[in-house]
């Protein structure tokens, strides 16, 4: 990464000393960020998570040699956002050579912070787990990618990829122990590396890939007691005095891909393709017990095991199309998939193992008929078989599970090419499955939609969309209606966009939760209806001053509330050509449940030219 | 069994190779035609800075040969990506990007979208019209998806989302555009897509949730965003998984007949299952 870095930064400036007649574009902003926060600061970590101080809000450099000029060089584009502190980073490069070779990097890093609770905090008990969520999690991701894409002639392309991510920081969870609860520290300390070396090559008619991927991961998984706990009971002879939980954990994946497009004429083209993955976990895993149980007694003090998992997929996919006519034309797919999965663990010396298998067999059918350029009409038809082998314990029976699918889409669209664009839609698909329960076991769809684009820049559309979802063994429905309207017109000067979406939503079970010898009958009826409303809007008021704002209304109510309303404004200001000046203010105003917010931020940015 | 994972990748060597060999290949470039640009000024003038012609493809190896158009101008007499039919523009483009881009037979290919309703061969199309919810503070790709798919850009606007545009996500981190029409679904008894970055919670385990292989991560998730927490599709836990787990030992309802229930729809029941998408110590997900 810091070789890295170096390389880019000498590059950099090597160009920009030779950049006298060359088209060298460069920006820095550097921005200065207050933030007046009313409310609850963890909601906010958690939804917007922007604080005061000096950022570097956004740095761009953009270098194209005339052409000819560079042998190495057509295009060269670094941008980097976000750094000193904002939750979001990101540094990009990309450089190109068309048609010869292609290098980018892209560096993010995001912050995640999840410290919610759901339920008034005076109600929340641990023991009934009756609404407290008491997990939390302010954890970074970090993610490193190296492209490379070299064409050595116009037939050949090869392609490098080196991708680093890691996750680390601090969550907390929960330990179910003879009858109690306790919360532990849970340190998130993960890292994956994965490298992808691929290569084409064309022929006239037929163009044939080869991708190889390798990937580890690393997880070192740890939970431990921060401090002697009576548990969430005091009451209960539960107590803990120690705990710790150690599983390292490291697996290994490989995957090939083979692909074949063959055009044996100008009517006619199939695809195949194989991939095989092959993945192989290990752990060891050590806990450490000290304190004692509901009826007073020590807990074991401490165990060890280790185990591993093994998983292989193959899959083999076909599809070839036709065209019969100038205006008919035919599709037709097959995929066969399996996945297999073993996994052991010994425990104390105690052995248990897992397996399953999944096969899954797809065909496809599709056609579309364009009788003239304004109408198309198109009509597909699925099937997936699915089988599923499933053991869950050494000692317990294989289950077998089929789950048979089935679904179909009927799609007609009208353009006659004077702007108008109307299309309808319908499609259905069920499954036939006795242990898909959170899945719908039949779906239908309705979609339409009409839009219509004047010359004069404006724009507008509508869309209608009816969901219906239920699952007859599960005894669930749900339905869903989205109206979206956007209205958009654009001038030299002017542009403005805005829209509406509303969404209905309401879910409908009953569930009789069974229990030992006792029944309980949970109604689930839910309803959600968000209304968002957006507007932004840009004015150029003079060559150098430009007007920009938005605002966003989100308005969730039903069996949950929530609202949001998100304002923007912002005035930028390039005084001279190597100045710009901007003013941004940004207004925040949340409310969920128990937790609200309400945030201003101003920002002043300036910005450098070159 | 015994598994000794030993892939070492050489990160450093990797690095200066492949900016070495960025140095190493290069094509010569062709002239672009100047009769076209002598009527047509503007659009020849933005390809120049595009890579198309900084290539030197010629004009007429997209818009097929000009003699006709040449003797009658006019829209009739040339390949012009407007009014001709999907498929006759996109075979245009596959013609050198077949091998990525099959976009005559993917899911857009299928709908009528020709390749130029999303890629700007010419930089000048670009627009901002249509723009869905976000599609003005979106990046690209992202944005040019959300002109169209307006709903599924609307999801993203709910409480808690999956910050497309931010960090690298974006539409495609999940999504093929150019992928087949009638691979439907994302899942086929492993996330792929969800996996690449939620490797945590993607296994293997030695204890699967059922739920995970037989309907993958979108029976308890909706992914875009949900007005629930953790993207669910129900904002009670516990109603969750009362949808799947209608039979539970009889503590989970109280150990006494007589006394109220212990656990309801506002259980969270992660609270003791704490490892939900899997474990490799405990068969009840525990730990």
């Amino acid at each position: 990464m810091r070789l890295f870095a170096a390389a880019v930064l000498s590059a950099l400036a090597g160009l920009a000393a030779a950049a006298d007649d060359r088209d060298l574009h460069a920006d820095v902003e550097i921005g200065y960020r207050t933030l007046s926060l009313d409310g609850d600061a963890g909601k906010y970590d958690q939804h917007v998570n922007l604080h005061s101080g000096l950022r570097l809000t956004g740095a761009s450099l953009r270098y194209t040699p005339g052409a000819g000029d560079s042998w190495w060089l057509d295009e060269l584009d670094v941008s980097a956002a976000g750094l000193g502190g904002d939750p979001f980073q990101d540094i990009r490069l990309d450089l190109r050579k068309f048609g010869s070779h292609r290098l980018r990097y892209q560096h993010t890093r995001a912050d995640y912070v999840y410290a919610d609770v759901f339920t008034d905090p005076g109600a929340v008990s641990a023991s009934a787990s009756n609404g407290g969520d008491f997990h939390h999690f302010d954890y970074q991701r970090t993610h490193d990618q190296l492209d490379l894409e070299v064409r050595p002639g116009e037939r050949l392309r090869l392609l490098l990829g080196v991708d680093r991510y890691r996750r680390d920081g601090d969550s907390t969870t929960v330990l179910d122990l003879s009858r109690e609860e306790f919360h532990l520290d849970k340190p998130v300390d993960e890292t994956s590396r994965a490298l992808h070396v691929g290569v084409e090559y064309r022929w006239d008619a037929a163009v044939l890939t080869l991708d190889q991927r390798w990937r580890r991961v690393d997880n070192d998984v740890r939970m431990q007691l921060a401090e002697p706990s009576e548990g969430s009971d005091p009451a209960a002879l539960t107590r803990l005095d120690d705990y710790l939980l150690r599983q390292d954990l490291a697996y290994d994946s490989r995957e090939s891909r083979v692909a074949l497009l063959v055009r044996p004429g100008k009517r006619w083209d199939v695809r195949a393709e194989i991939l095989r993955a092959e993945m192989a976990l290990d752990f060891d895993t050590r806990e450490t017990t000290d304190g004692v149980d509901f009826a007073g007694q020590p807990l074991p003090v401490s165990s060890r095991g280790d185990g591993g998992a093994d998983r292989d997929i193959l899959r083999l996919d076909v599809r070839g199309g036709v065209a019969l006519t100038d205006t008919l034309r035919l599709e037709a797919s097959v995929r066969d998939s399996q996945v297999d999965q073993d996994a052991d663990l010994v425990l104390d010396a105690a052995l248990d193992a897992t397996d399953w298998r999944t096969r899954t067999r797809r065909f496809g059918l599709a056609g579309e008929w364009r009788p003239s350029r304004a109408w198309s009409l198109r009509a597909a038809w699925n099937s997936d078989r699915r089988r599923v082998r499933d053991r869950q314990s050494v000692t317990a029976l294989p289950a077998r599970v089929n789950t048979d699918e089935d679904g179909f889409l009927v799609a007609l669209a009208y353009r006659p090419g004077n702007g108008l664009s109307v299309r309808l839609s319908a499609e259905r698909s069920s499954i036939d499955d006795p242990f898909v329960l959170a899945s719908a076991t039949d779906r239908r769809r309705l979609k339409a939609s009409l839009g219509y684009r004047w010359s004069n820049g404006l724009d507008a559309s509508i869309a209608h969309a009816v969901t219906q979802r239920d699952n007859a063994d599960a005894d669930w429905e749900t339905r869903s209606r989205q109206t979206t309207l956007r209205l958009g017109w654009a001038t030299n000067r002017f542009s403005l966009g805005a829209g509406a979406t509303l969404i209905g939503l309401d879910v409908d079970a009953d569930r009789r939760v069974t229990a030992g010898s006792r029944r309980v009958l949970f109604l689930i009826d839910e309803e959600a209806r968000a209304d968002l409303y957006d507007v932004s809007a840009r004015l150029r008021l003079s060559p150098a001053l430009n007007l920009s704002g938005s605002y966003r209304f989100y308005d969730n109510d039903g069996t949950r509330e929530a609202r949001r309303r998100d304002g923007r404004l912002e005035l930028a200001w390039k005084p001279v050509d190597a100045l710009g000046l901007s003013l941004r203010y940004r207004n925040v105003d949340f409310s969920e449940d128990f937790e609200r917010f309400d945030a201003h931020l101003v920002e002043l940015g300036v910005r450098f030219l070159y | 069994m015994c598994r000794k994972p030993e892939t070492k990748i050489p990160w450093r060597q990797v690095l200066w190779v492949s900016m070495l060999a960025c140095s190493v290949w290069s094509l010569p470039l062709r002239a672009n035609e100047p009769m076209c640009a002598a009527c047509h000024a503007p659009a020849a003038q933005a390809l120049a800075s595009q890579p198309h012609g900084r290539m030197g493809i010629a004009c007429t190896a997209c818009h097929g040969d000009g003699q006709q158009h040449l003797a009658a101008p006019g829209k009739a007499s040339i390949l012009g990506f407007s009014d001709e039919p999907a498929s006759e523009q996109s075979a245009a483009c596959a013609g050198c990007h077949a091998a990525a881009h099959p976009a005559d037979a993917d899911a857009h290919a299928a709908a009528g979208i020709a390749c130029t309703a999303c890629h700007a061969i010419h930089a000048e199309k670009k627009s901002p019209l249509n723009a869905s919810v976000d599609a003005a503070t979106l990046p690209e790709p992202s944005a040019t998806c959300a002109r169209c798919h307006a709903a599924a850009a609307a999801q993203f606007a709910h409480t808690e989302n999956h910050v497309l545009g931010r960090a690298g996500v974006q539409c495609t981190s999940c999504h093929d555009p150019h992928a087949a029409a009638v691979r439907t679904g994302l899942h086929d008894g492993f996330d792929t897509q969800c996996e690449s970055c939620h490797a945590e919670v993607a296994g293997p385990f030695v204890y699967e949730h059922g739920a995970v292989r037989v309907e993958g991560c979108g029976a308890c998730h909706a992914s875009h965003g949900s007005p629930n927490r953790h993207l669910l599709n129900v904002q009670e836990v516990g109603a969750l998984c009362y949808t799947c787990h209608a039979e539970a030992p009889q503590f989970h309802v109280g150990f006494s007949p007589a006394a109220p229930p212990r656990f309801g729809l506002d259980t969270v029941c992660t609270n003791c299952h704490v490892a939900v998408h899997g474990s490799n110590l405990d068969r009840l997900l525990l730990k």
